[in-house]
């Protein structure tokens, strides 16, 4: 989840190296996937509460990404051709950054909706137990569910860096809240087996249109977060009202 | 935890050698050991930051060559964000609990308040605290403070981004935080403006809160805004950074001037996409607050409570002189 930093610093470290730039990439998406394994395992074998486990590591991860970039920021901005990963444009007039979300939007799209791993996720999420009565082997697809994740996560790191042309080890710090403020605007469930990528999507961009546009109208940062509050409490009541009022 | 293990590490071996020396050993090995900690008898002097910038690695830095100049032992701890006022603490108990000669603090806005108790205990103890950075509210117990003037920073920075624009004009910030130095740098921008450039409007101040991301954010939706913006300044390396970024991908003409120099802010700066800079000397900050210190354990006072470290404008023309060389690392 919050492991970003760590990717990051990963590629840094890969950076630091001077190995090419598809071996940082590399590195930093097997990075994200062992960390899902990890998670995955600790959840699914040793059953361990994911939040609890999740949160643990994050903490690992953080620590681990101002180890191995001994507390410096590391500048990326040597690197030839790696800002250009996310504000490049191979579409004109389109960051690369935009065209990478929307691909990947479409492809999670598809795997939530059309492959047996999406589907068994959202039936795990509902039902583990009558899921796994089902015959589904519910160990291995949560721990593959938390691989794909981590995975995702270690492409937002790499995004990141080369957004800012640099790694910050603390960087992403408090991010975890805006990843799940978006998936609950987006009508994912918290208590699982309920979720849409399409949706994810777009509370990711309301909650990114909020903030631009209160900085837009000068607003201060404070306010700025009052209102992203207001906003998630708000997406949750709406989606409880539309359910009628039942609770899951 | 782990540079103050690996500066308790060092200090042992340092003390092992010194004892195979007096215990016979030869000139060669007491000469190389004896450059850390022996000369000075044994002072030893422990140094609380705040953070692990670029920034406080040039405080890390002067701190370290003064202990080498002056031969007395430097431990330096810092947390790793200036969000952990808790933390701070802590590390700062820990380093008092060590009995070092004398103790200097770079306090964190969360440890203003707690602060002071911690220390009236290495007062009890006669160990010296200086206070670096940072001043320290609500504690007048330091031999001396040795900062920056954030406030002359602003209005240093205000009047050369006035020049810049030839004095009217839209202008806007992005700063690291509303409290401490980055309010301080704020108010001493604004209030130069105010005070001597009438056409000029401080339309925007945002707060990028010390993330490089978020700066960016800030950044993009002010320029947004304001299209006509002739100057934008930063009060830190990320905030600057971040705004420098964000002119060069809209491809304006606004002026941008910022606080603190990193080597990518130098980078940016030699590429013409930030035109000029206030640079802090956080080399001397560390570098004084040593030699403060270990005078004091020496005897000598401080003469002035308050030691302002100088802050230096740097454009692509003068980056490159010896003298701003060495503030710059």
């Amino acid at each position: 989840m919050a492991a970003t930093s760590t990717f990051t610093a990963i590629l840094i470290a890969d950076a630091g190296l001077r190995l090419p730039i598809w071996v940082g990439i590399l590195g930093g998406l097997l990075a994200g996937a062992l960390i899902g394994l990890i998670n995955g395992s600790l959840v699914a074998y040793v059953r361990m509460q994911p939040m609890i486990a999740t949160l643990a590591m994050m903490m690992v991860c953080a620590g681990t990404a101002l180890v191995i970039a001994n507390g410096k920021t590391i500048s990326l901005r040597s690197i030839q051709g790696w800002e250009s990963i996310a504000m490049g444009q191979v579409i004109p007039g389109v960051p690369n950054g935009v065209t990478i979300l929307i691909l990947l939007a479409i492809i999670a799209g598809v795997v939530m909706n059309k492959t047996a791993i999406g589907r068994y996720s959202l039936a795990i999420g509902s039902n583990k137990e009558a899921t796994r009565i089902s015959g589904v082997n519910t160990r291995r697809w949560e721990v593959l569910a938390y691989v794909i994740c981590g995975v995702f996560t270690g492409i937002s790191g790499i995004l990141m860096s080369s957004r800012l042309a640099a790694a910050q080890p603390t960087l992403g710090q408090g991010y975890e809240m805006y990843a799940i403020a978006a998936a609950v605007i987006g009508g994912t469930s918290l208590r699982g087996g309920r979720a849409s990528i399409f949706g994810a999507v777009i509370g990711a961009v309301t909650i990114q249109t909020i903030f631009n546009g209160l900085t837009v109208m000068g607003v201060q940062d404070q306010w700025q977060k009052v209102v992203l509050g207001v906003v998630v409490l708000i997406a949750v009541f709406v989606d409880i009202m539309r359910r009628g009022g039942k609770e899951e | 935890m782990k540079k103050f293990i690996a500066g308790v590490a060092g200090a042992t071996i340092a003390v092992l050698a010194l004892s195979a020396c007096s215990a016979g050993g030869t000139a060669a090995t007491s000469a190389a050991a004896g450059a850390s900690s022996a000369a000075g008898g044994s002072i030893k002097v422990s140094l609380i930051a705040k953070g692990t910038s670029d920034y406080w690695t040039l405080v890390k830095n002067g701190a370290e060559a003064a202990g080498k100049d002056l031969g007395v032992e430097v431990t330096y701890n810092a947390t790793d964000t200036e969000n952990e006022g808790d933390k701070q603490l802590n590390l700062l108990t820990a380093a008092i609990n060590d009995k070092p000669q004398g103790v200097a603090i770079a306090p964190q806005d969360g440890a203003q308040d707690g602060a002071p108790t911690v220390l009236d205990q290495a007062k009890a103890a006669n160990i010296p605290v200086a206070v670096f950075d940072t001043p320290l509210k609500s504690w007048d117990g330091a031999i001396a403070t040795i900062a920056s003037d954030n406030e002359g920073i602003g209005a240093q920075a205000a009047e050369n981004l006035s020049k810049l624009i030839g004095g009217k004009g839209k202008v806007a910030m992005v700063i690291q935080g509303v409290t401490g130095t980055a309010a301080l740098r704020r108010d001493g921008f604004a209030n130069w403006m105010k005070a001597n450039a009438p056409d000029i409007q401080v339309v925007d101040i945002q707060n990028g809160e010390a993330d490089p991301a978020k700066s960016r954010d800030k950044a993009q939706a002010i320029l947004q805004a304001n299209p006509d913006l002739a100057g934008f300044a930063g009060t830190s390396d990320y905030s600057t950074i971040a705004i420098a970024d964000e002119v060069a991908a809209k491809g304006g003409t606004v002026k941008v001037v910022g606080v603190d120099a990193s080597p990518d802010v130098l980078t940016l700066l030699s590429e013409g996409k930030i035109d000029g800079i206030v640079t802090q000397n956080p080399y001397q900050i560390g570098y004084k607050t040593v030699s403060t210190l270990v005078d004091q354990v020496k005897g000598k006072a401080p003469a002035e409570k308050t030691i302002v470290s100088e802050a230096a404008w740097v454009t692509k023309d003068n980056m490159n002189n010896p003298e701003i060389k060495q503030i710059t690392g």
